[in-house]
Order: C-alpha cells, then structure tokens, then sequence
C-alpha cells in the first residue's frame, strides 16, 4: 500500500466551522490513477492537502510509504514530502524569475546539498530528459512568462516528477489548459502510473476523470466508495 | 539549482525593491561614517586650532618677553642716569678733606693726585662699579655775579678687570656746560646758547630739571677744563664711585677695598641711594613680569576662549550626530524591514511552492534573509564610500572659518586606526541592521502556511 488514509477529518474553525473532510478513508496502491470529483467547496482540495502532508487532519491517520508523517516534525515532514511526494497545481505556481530548467530543477533546494555537484548535474540531466519528453526542449532557458499555459503545466509536471516521486498529486492539473494540452498533461500522468507510480486527481473535467482507474465522489466532506470506470 | 543561485535571481528579478533596500542601508552606513568622520574631524581641526592659537601665543608673548626685556633696560637704564641726579653712594675724598664741608657747602678743597683714579681703575676691586674723577668748588660765577657749584668731570674710568658697562654719567665735553636747574632759571638760559664762564666760552649741552638738591646750584663742565679754571691740574677733590648692587650695610666693605688701594683717602657714603636703585630696579622688573603674566593671561584666555567656541561646535555637531544618526538608523531599518515584508507579500506563492516541494523552515529563512545579507553587504560598502564622500564635503561647511587649517585632513582622518575600524565594522553593522530589519518579514515568510497559499488559488 502506497498511501493510507483511515478515518481522517478536518474542520475549518471560525464563526460558522466548515467540516472539510468528514471521516475520509481512501487507500492507494502503486500504479493506481484516482480521480475524486465534486462541487466546489465539498473538501476535494482539503484533501489533496492532508494526503500531501500539508494540512494535518484534526483526526484520523495518514499512512504513506509505512509512515506517519504528521508524526514527523515539520521540517522532516518537508524532507519527506520532497522526496516521495510530486505536486501539480491549477495555477502552476512557477516561480516566475527562474528559467523553465531551474523552475524544474527547483525540488533540489530541498533535497540536495550545495556542495554535491554530481547531484545537481545529474538533476540537471533528468530536467532536460523531462523538458525533452513534455517536448519543452527548446524552452528550457525561457522564463515561465514566455510560456504558454499547457507549457506552463507541462513544466510544472516536469518540476513534480523530477524527484521520481512514488505518489503524484495533482489539483485542478487541466483547470485552465485547451483540450489538446490536457491530453499532453494527462497521458503524461497515465504513463507515470503505468511506471508504478500511483496519481491522486482532483478535478471538476469529466474528460479529466476519465483517464483515471478510479473514480471517487466527494460531497461535503464525505467520499463515496471507489468504483471502477465503465468506459 | 541552489538557495544562493536562487536569492540572486530574486534580486536581478526584483531589482526595484532590492536597489531601495541598498539605498536604506547605504543611508544608514552613510549616516554612521559621516557622522564619526564629522566629530572626528572637529576634534582634529581643534587639535589644530589649537597648535596654532598656542604657537600664536607663545610667539607673542616671547615678542612681549623681547619688548618688554627691552623697555626694562632702557628703563633701568634711566633709572640709573636719574639715580646720577640723586649722587653716587660713596665719595673718595682725601684723608684731610672735612666732610662737613661737602655738607655744609657743597664743596670741596682738599685734593688728590688725579692717578688715583687710574690707580683704582686698574685694581681688582670689587665692591664698586662706575667711578668718576671730579673737581667740586663753591665759586662765584664772575660774569653772572652768582655763586655756583662748579663740578668737572671728564665722565667714567673704566674698570680694567670688568666687562664694560654702560657709563652711569655722560661725560662733559670740553667747551660744552650743563647747568643746574635753579641756575637756569634763574639766568634765563637755555640749551644751545653760549656763555661765558671765567673768562672762557661755553656752549650750554643740557639744562637739568629740578633735582631738589645740590644740583640744582651746579655746573657742569670738562674736568681738564675746570681743573684749568680753578688752578688744579692732575689733581681732583673727589672720586665719584658707585656701588651697584648694594644692599644692607656694605660701605665698610667699600671703605676697606678702596682705603686698601688708595691710602690716604676717606669714603664717605654721601647719600643712601644705592637700595633705591636697587629697588627701582626691583620695581622695573616686577614691572616687567606684571606686564608677561598679564600677556600670558590674555593669551590663555584667549586659548580659553577658542576651546570653549570649539568645545561648542563640536558638541552641537556630536548633538546633532547623536539625533539624527537613531533616526536615520531607525528610519533605514523601517525602510528595509517594509521593503522586505512587501517582498514576502510578493512571493506568497512562491514560498507556498517552495514548502510543498519540501523547503524547510531554515531554507526559506536563508531564502529572505540571505537577499537581507546581500543588500546590507552592498548597502554597507556604498554608505561607507558615500559616507566619507559625505563627511570631507560636508566637514568644511560645518567648520566655517576654520576650514583653513583642513588641509591635509581627510587623509588624517583615514588614516587613523580608530577610523578604520569605524569603516570595517559599519559594513557589518549594516548587515546587521539588514537582517534585523528583515527578521520579521523572513520569520513571517518561514512560519507561512503552504496549505493556506495553495488553498487560497
């Protein structure tokens, strides 16, 4: 089991608390590609959140790997997010005075020292395989402003995958792509699955949802039981 | 990829905000060194001031020393010719010569060989300074049918054996008459005019003012002359001499050298004048160094004056420095620490994705306190060339006046160890300022919540 998530909620305080997530349960195996829709509003994102190791569930357990990682420290918590872990988010969140290749090879702030050279030439090379690949190659020394948003994602995915992260997670990835680039970006998720890694979607595109093994229904904080896509 | 690789990315990204941190900082390590160059500059353009105002005023006061060692002699000097008017100390008469005579008459008629003098003068005696061979008698000045004083004199014989002095009495050259003042007076004479004494003319050199003694019923003329006049050649009544230093009771030392010298003579201490000498001397010199002290004191207060002036301008520049120098700071630090948190705003996003792909807290803190070190490192340097820029041109407006003894006084300024230092720790200080102000922005940037960010998309 890559990721296990047992019983877990999650309420927003405030005058009128939100139940984000309501004793969710959800278990991922490697090779797995779930797609979790719903309204806006009914905890998808909340949940995407907890299973990144981002927002600790007010109960309930998260089990990735065989650890706890809300048991962990904050900045073990981040190491451990940066090594297993692959984010793709709607907005894409590129940090916009980097070039496409340095944007990918970001996730080697968190995971390698300065001084190993060998390691940042390595990431170096896999960044350019990735870009080649989500056929960015001719992109890689632009700034993010000078893309496209399917070129955007792709180099957003590129950046997600370096790390050859086990379990990607991916929030809204086509939310603002033309329909050609959201097949480039969601065939690129089916081939990592089929790689043997494993991909948590969350989206409000049928089409999306589609290229997923399952698909799941969430509606104010409750997640219906997995069932598989009947094309 | 690497954090520093990425914090100077920001900067080149984001040049408007990193160029006005620099400025702050380069403001306040502006402030620092102007500052320090300000005070230390008064402090040595003081020193100077000073040097100068001493060296003004030693030199003055060695130019009083000078005029006043000079009106003091002439002073003495006068005091000793005047003393001539009163009489010498003692008088060498001839052993037979009644003293009440001299004292009842003002006159003399025994005599001496004239040798004496020369006799004496080429003695070793010591107790006596000047002496002056003379004829003194009480005559009838035929021509004007009026008793007189004739007194002849050829002026002092010089003591072998001593340095020569300056003469006590000017002679009386022949032909020529000085006149006591009663005579004058009396006769209507004045200088310049001529005369005719016993038979023979006479030019009058001088008149004497009033002298209440004697002298006053005197004539002067040539000893030869009156040696002449009165039948007395190679011979006189009197030797004149004058003990200079006198004090207390030594006319029995006198009379003991001279009766050693010259036997068959008698000294007589014909007034006691020597101790008024002595005292008018005293008195010229007591003179004299009233007048230094009163010049040394006007000259320290003047130097009291211009440190006190100096005193005031450097503590209203030290003043002023210690206002505005927390306020600048504090206003840099404002600045620096506004700049830092709009910054932080900025990247609100990009801290949330730094998170997500696993920065840790110290990462991000590197992150925004590195951009804090570089801007105070560059920040730093630029006030410190700013500040010594700002402190030479500022330092000779400040000064005023005084801007004239600067030459030289920038290169002093750097030079000197303690500013060095200054110039050393303020880029340091500056770094310091730099994170300090950044602190907050940098722990509010570490202590964000990536969920929140990526959740508020």
């Amino acid at each position: 089991m890559l990721m296990q998530i047992d019983n877990v909620s999650k309420t927003y305080p405030g005058d009128r608390p939100v139940k984000a997530l309501n004793g969710v349960s959800l278990d991922i195996d490697a090779g797995q590609f779930i797609a979790i829709r719903g309204p806006s509003g009914c905890g998808k994102s909340t949940l995407l959140l907890t299973a990144g190791t981002l927002l600790a569930p007010d109960s309930g357990n998260v089990t990735i790997f065989g650890q706890q990682p809300y048991s962990m420290s904050g900045d073990a918590r981040a190491t451990f997010r940066g090594h297993k872990l692959g984010f793709v988010f709607q907005q894409f969140h590129l940090v916009p005075y980097l070039s496409v290749i340095e944007n990918v090879m970001a996730p080697t702030l968190a995971t390698t020292q300065a001084s190993k050279t060998v390691d940042l030439d390595s990431a170096r090379t896999r960044a350019s395989e990735l870009l080649t690949k989500f056929g960015l190659g001719d992109r890689i020394h632009h700034t993010p402003s000078k893309l496209s948003s399917g070129e955007r994602q792709r180099c957003a995915l590129a950046r997600a995958l370096l790390n050859r992260p086990q379990l990607l997670l991916a929030d809204e990835p086509t939310g603002n792509l033309d329909p050609e680039n959201a097949k480039i970006v969601l065939e690129a998720m089916r081939s990592f699955t089929n790689e043997g890694g494993a991909v948590l979607l969350v989206t409000h595109d049928d089409r999306a949802a589609a290229f997923a093994d399952i698909q799941l229904w969430m509606s104010q904080g409750v997640l219906s039981k997995p069932e598989p896509v009947t094309a | 990829m690497t954090l520093s690789h990425l914090i100077f990315r920001e900067i080149t990204y984001r040049k408007m905000n990193f160029a006005l941190s620099v400025l702050a900082i380069a403001i306040a390590a502006l402030a620092i060194v102007a500052s320090d160059w300000i005070v230390r500059r008064d402090a040595e353009v003081t020193r100077r001031i000073m040097a100068d105002k001493i060296a003004e005023t030693e030199a003055a006061i060695d130019q009083k020393v000078q005029a006043v060692a000079a009106a003091g002699a002439d002073l003495e000097d006068t005091i000793r010719k005047q003393m001539v008017g009163l009489g010498f100390n003692v008088l060498i008469l001839p052993e037979n010569q009644d003293v009440s005579e001299l004292h009842l008459r003002g006159s003399l008629s025994q005599t001496m060989p004239e040798t004496y003098v020369q006799k004496l003068a080429d003695s070793k005696i010591m107790t006596i300074n000047h002496i002056l061979p003379t004829v003194m008698k009480q005559i009838k000045w035929p021509e004007q049918d009026l008793d007189v004083v004739l007194y002849g004199t050829r002026g002092e014989i010089p003591l072998m054996h001593r340095s020569l002095k300056k003469p006590i009495l000017d002679a009386v050259a022949p032909g020529q008459m000085v006149v006591g003042h009663s005579i004058h007076k009396k006769l209507g004479l004045q200088a310049g005019q001529e005369v005719e004494f016993m038979g023979k003319k006479f030019n009058i050199s001088k008149l004497h003012p009033e002298r209440g003694s004697t002298d006053d019923v005197t004539i002067w003329i040539d000893l030869a002359q009156a040696q002449e006049l009165l039948g007395l050649q190679n011979l006189v009544h009197a030797i004149l001499a004058l003990e200079c230093e006198c004090t207390g009771d030594r006319i029995s030392q006198v009379r003991a050298e001279i009766s050693g010298i010259l036997p068959g003579t008698q000294v007589i201490e014909r007034y006691s004048q020597a101790l008024t000498r002595a005292e008018a001397r005293t008195k010229a010199k007591q003179v004299a160094e009233e007048s230094l002290a009163a010049e040394k004191l006007a000259g320290e207060a003047a130097l009291a004056r211009e440190v006190e002036s100096r005193t005031r301008i450097q503590n209203e520049h030290r003043q002023l420095a210690q206002v505005i120098l927390p306020l600048v700071l504090l206003l840099a630090a404002s600045a620096v620490g506004l700049l830092a948190y709009i910054n932080v705003r900025y990247r609100r996003e990009e801290i949330g994705i730094l998170r997500a792909l696993g920065l840790r807290t110290g990462q991000v803190l590197v992150v925004f306190l590195g951009r804090s070190l570089v801007s105070g490192v560059i920040g730093g340097v630029l006030g410190v060339c700013l500040g010594i820029a700002a402190g030479a041109l500022l330092g000779p407006i400040l000064d005023g006046d005084s801007a004239s003894v600067s030459g030289g006084l920038s290169g002093k300024i750097i030079g000197s160890t303690s500013f060095l230092i200054t110039l050393l720790a303020t880029p340091l200080l500056a770094i310091a300022l730099s994170m300090m102000a950044s602190w907050i922005a940098a722990a509010t940037a570490a202590s964000q919540d990536a969920a929140i960010v990526l959740q508020g998309e």
